[in-house]
């Protein structure tokens, strides 16, 4: 484990409940992708992460990933009203029922893009695409393992890079952690081909979490999400993107040199902005809605969004 | 080349339009670095924007180079012309060669309501400009004597020619039609050889058609030469009159009896004339002395008649001194004043330079008579041999007593002495020899002295002297005194004189046998007088027995005044080489030979303020340490300074020829027919051709660059913001 920088925040004890008087605001602080930067190494990182996303629910993480909880219905008369969940009534002002099934065995699987182009990080982000991608995916490993459920990894680019068999021990969770570590993205997107290549190897119906920018023709991405649910697999697609990426708030005539093998360009920002943004939207818009379409999960996450948030919107949909 | 500006040369601020390519091309050129991801979405954007992106640039980047260039040609004052020859309402194939005259005599300065007869004239000529059709070229010059030519290659700027007729001034001198037209002539057949694509030429005068600059008009070959003129160039003739036609000026001031030492009084002669149709009233004449009044007579002067006053003056204080005397303001002013320089040295130093011993021991009494006594001149007596050893510039005058015999050194250095303004008067007596003085003295070429050869001495059978009609200024003095013993001098014996150049020499005195005993002349810058006979009793004629002397004239009463006023006539008051006219010469010598160089400053104006000065250089003239400067255009006092920190300095006066003070305008019946023929009138009818006044287009084109600023920016802040709106 890095040392922690100084003037940094204080490493939480990990087998210490965080202090709930310690307020929202320093929780707040502690998931900060800005604070996190200053950290060191993926596992204080996550650890970071899964400690502060608890800490901020108030209430153990372990009861709201729930083994016998299974799914939603709306209510309907004769229904007992102690299954009502009234937090989703908080929030649609429908009523739902709980539905729990029996303690299920489940296995997640997280899908890292490692492509070149997830190296971007715009002036002022306080990490890279890939970085926050990383926090995120060994966050959302650490909440599975400490669960007993199992977890496993597979990075990619334009060819499956590496792939972990899921398991649900601490080892394994260090293990998977240290392949993201020594990951460097370096090669051209190809999401089409790789994920085929993934969906194949997924024998059992799984929970999937694909961190990716998804810069890639959405028609090719489409076509590999497709198989994913043609195997029933639960997908969900975090599009991950920078402030600069989403605004282009460019000024002056900027030399872009591109990535992923993409010739460089002369242009004016502010003569382009519009142009551009429109572009990014109608691309925005194919993905969410391909995906929607698809019966999947869509999450756009910014890298300069705090992780709790990213987490309550990946883990509460 | 075409030029419809009023300031054309301000096109060159056009060039600025070059800075927004050049920030454009630079800008291009200079750019940040980033790496980025999302290039599909760039690359295909710019795809589809590109040819609206060029565009919106090239629009941005032609608005701000007409904008600038709009405002270069709004600074240069574009003219808008119409159609300028009468019933076509097309331009004129070939331009327009005009020469602009102004007559720049003093009587322009003449007032017609609140400014001179010349400021009209410079305003209409302005104006003559502005109206011209683009591509006319122009010529100026002032009509004055000598002419002169302030543009004289044509040009077609505008702007310029403005310029140099604002600069433009009256001259405080005459002018002359003959040398003018000649002038006229030639500007003009230049102008057809260097510029043969304007195929018209106008000449238009402006004048006061006064009779003292127009009086020759009428002569023959100049009317011949005019006509000629009138084939080539169409003459156009602005007639300027002043308010009134009652001028009064001081046309003379003259020192009648110069001082040149102090005490001595000084008598100053001035003359007013009126050239007015009117009597004049009471018109009062001041003099100045040193700024302070010094005296104030009233003259009548009945219509065009002229009178005279006389001021008596005394100066007290060696020195420079500046004398003025001004008549009230009228419709002229420049006529009004006068002024002189007059030196005061605290005494004379005179040289006797003895033949023989003790010769100019009387003549130093008659020189000196009150020495020791406040006397104002000091005598140095000496023999031959200092004519080469004392250094004679000290001298005011030298006298030459019965020296028998000059070298050829002796006389070259009189000679320089005499051209350098020294006073010399020679006595003859026995010792001298004729021929050695007519060799020496008259017949010396360039190295002159004597303004008459010597005969042989010979005897007069009767004694006396006749002074003809007393009109020569040694004998002035003497009219009406017929007992003071001019008519009865004895002179027995004495050389006869002839003068060498009876243009220039006068005689002064003859004896009653008619023989020339004393005549005189100004050579140089000095005055030399020859006595035929003895300044001393010791001259004996030989030939008789027994002896007799030459004369007994220095016991003759008539002795002393007889100096003195040969004494008057040969030392010249310093302030005759200080007082000039307009356009002459002016020079002055120094004593010092360590001068490098003097300041000239001036005129000093009317209330009292000196302009800026210039530098002269001081170089060796025969001799002698001089200063010189090209004419002066205005009358008025002027100051000579020099040494160490401009130690001494000096007065020099500079006055008008008064020919130009009449104000009365020629007839129009005697101006020739190719001036007249717009009529009496209105003498500029003659303007059928006359282009039509310009538009100035000033400010159509600043509301113009004001509108494109407008959209500029409006554009520039649309198209750069459309980005973020959008966002």
């Amino acid at each position: 484990m890095t040392a922690e920088p100084a003037g940094s925040p204080q490493q939480p004890n990990a087998g210490k409940q965080p202090d709930v008087d310690e307020g929202t605001t320093r929780i707040a602080e502690r998931l900060d992708p800005r604070i996190l930067a200053r950290l060191k190494g993926l596992r204080v990182r996550a650890h970071r992460i899964v400690e502060g996303y608890v800490a901020g629910l108030h209430r153990s993480p372990f009861r709201g990933f729930s083994i016998e909880f299974a799914e939603h219905r709306e209510y309907v008369p004769g229904d007992d009203l102690r299954y009502v969940d009234w937090k989703v009534y908080g929030r649609t002002d429908k009523y739902y029922v709980k539905q729990y099934e029996d303690e299920t065995n489940l296995v997640c699987y997280l899908l890292l893009d490692v492509s070149e182009s997830m190296r971007y990080q715009g002036p002022g982000a306080p990490l890279s695409k890939f970085e926050y991608a990383q926090c995120l995916a060994a966050a959302l490993g650490y909440l599975v393992v400490m669960q007993r459920d199992a977890v496993g990894l597979a990075t990619f680019d334009n060819q499956l890079r590496q792939w972990l068999r899921p398991a649900g021990n601490p080892a394994h969770h260090q293990q998977l952690m240290s392949i993201m570590e020594s990951t460097r993205p370096v090669a051209k997107t190809a999401m089409d081909q790789t994920l085929h290549a993934i969906a194949e190897r997924l024998t059992k119906r799984s929970l999937v979490y694909i961190f990716s920018d998804c810069l890639d023709d959405p028609d090719a991405l489409l076509r590999g999400l497709k198989h994913f649910r043609h195997r029933r697999h639960e997908v969900t697609l975090l599009q991950i993107l920078d402030p600069y990426e989403l605004e282009f708030p460019f000024r002056g005539t900027t030399l872009f040199r591109g990535l992923e093998q993409f010739p460089d360009l002369v242009a004016d920002p502010s003569s382009l902005r519009a142009a551009y943004l429109e572009e990014l939207q109608h691309f925005l818009r194919v993905v969410r809605s391909g995906t929607v379409e698809l019966g999947m999960a869509y999450r756009l996450l910014r890298t300069d969004q705090p992780f709790d948030r990213a987490l309550t919107t990946i883990l509460h949909h | 080349m075409v030029w419809p500006f009023a300031s054309g040369s301000l096109l060159w601020w056009g060039l600025a339009a070059a800075i927004p390519v050049a920030l454009h091309l630079w800008n291009r050129r200079r750019y940040q670095e980033h790496s980025w991801a999302a290039m599909a979405f760039l690359l295909a954007a710019m795809r589809k924007n590109a040819r609206r992106l060029r565009l919106e640039q090239l629009l941005l980047l032609l608005l701000r180079v007409a904008i600038l260039l709009l405002l270069a040609t709004a600074l240069a004052e574009p003219v808008l012309r119409g159609p300028t020859e009468p019933g076509t309402g097309a331009q004129p194939s070939g331009g327009t060669q005009h020469l602009i005259v102004l007559d720049a005599s003093y009587s322009m300065a003449a007032r017609r309501g609140d400014r001179t007869l010349f400021e009209w004239a410079q305003q209409e000529a302005i104006q003559l400009v502005r109206d011209a059709r683009a591509g006319d070229g122009f010529l100026l010059m002032l009509m004055s004597d000598p002419p002169r030519s302030l543009i004289g290659r044509g040009t077609f700027d505008t702007s310029a020619v403005v310029d140099e007729i604002v600069r433009a001034a009256v001259i405080d001198g005459g002018a002359d039609w003959g040398s003018s037209l000649a002038e006229m002539e030639r500007l003009l057949r230049d102008a057809r050889e260097q510029m043969p694509t304007l195929t018209r030429q106008r000449i238009t005068l402006y004048t006061d058609l006064g009779k003292t600059t127009w009086r020759d008009v009428g002569r023959d070959d100049l009317r011949a030469r005019l006509e000629q003129l009138d084939r080539h160039a169409e003459l156009h003739l602005r007639q300027l009159a002043p308010d009134r036609n009652d001028n009064r000026a001081i046309t003379r001031m003259e020192l009648r009896d110069a001082q040149r030492t102090v005490g001595d009084t000084a008598t100053i002669e001035v003359e007013a004339r009126n050239f007015g149709a009117n009597a004049s009233g009471e018109l009062a004449i001041e003099l100045w002395i040193d700024g302070e009044p010094r005296g104030r007579q009233a003259l009548e002067l009945p219509a065009g008649s002229a009178g005279t006053v006389t001021f008596q003056a005394r100066l007290d204080v060696a020195g420079e001194h500046a004398l003025r005397v001004v008549i009230p303001d009228d419709v002229l002013a420049t006529d009004n004043q006068r002024w002189l320089s007059l030196p005061i040295r605290e005494s004379l130093r005179l040289l006797c330079v003895e033949g023989t011993p003790n010769e100019a021991r009387l003549l130093r009494w008659a020189l000196e008579p009150l020495r020791g006594d406040g006397g104002r001149a000091r005598v140095d007596r000496a023999g031959p041999e200092m004519l080469l050893e004392a250094d004679l510039r000290g001298y005011d005058g030298l006298f030459l007593c019965n020296v028998s015999q000059f070298t050829k050194e002796e006389g070259q250095a009189l000679a320089r002495y005499l051209r350098h303004g020294g006073g010399i008067v020679i006595f003859a007596g026995d010792q001298a020899q004729p021929s050695n003085y007519n060799r020496v003295l008259a017949e010396a070429g360039d190295d002159r002295v004597s303004p008459v050869r010597f005969g042989t001495a010979e005897s007069l059978t009767e004694p006396g002297l006749d002074p003809g009609d007393y009109s020569h200024p040694l004998t002035i003095a003497f009219r009406g005194q017929e007992r003071s013993g001019l008519l009865t001098t004895p002179v027995w014996r004495f050389m006869p004189l002839e003068l060498v150049d009876p243009q220039t020499g006068r005689v002064a005195l003859r004896t009653v046998n008619g023989g020339v005993i004393a005549a005189d002349e100004q050579i140089g810058d000095g005055h030399c007088l020859v006595f035929g006979t003895a300044v001393s009793t010791s001259s004996i004629d030989r030939t008789t027995d027994p002896a007799t002397p030459w004369t007994a004239l220095p016991t003759w009463p008539s002795f002393v005044p007889l100096v003195q006023e040969s004494l008057a006539l040969i030392v010249r008051p310093d302030g005759r080489s200080r007082n000039w006219e307009v356009g002459a010469a002016l020079y002055g010598m120094l004593g010092s030979p360590d001068e490098q160089e003097i300041y000239f400053r001036g005129p000093i104006d009317d209330d009292g303020a000196w302009p800026g000065g210039e530098r002269l250089r001081v170089e060796l003239e025969r001799d002698r340490w001089t200063w010189r400067r090209q004419g002066v255009d205005r009358r008025g006092l002027y100051r000579v300074e020099g040494g160490t920190d401009r130690a001494w300095w000096q007065w020099h006066a500079v006055n008008i020829d008064a020919v130009e003070s009449d104000l009365a305008a020629l007839a129009y019946d005697e101006l020739p027919e190719s001036l007249r023929r717009g009529g009496p009138s209105d003498l500029d009818t003659k303007s059928g051709g006359e282009p039509r006044p310009g538009r100035p287009l000033f400010q159509a084109l600043l509301l113009a660059v004001a509108s494109l600023m407008l959209v500029e920016s409006h554009l520039a802040a649309h198209w750069g913001s459309r980005g973020r709106t959008q966002r």
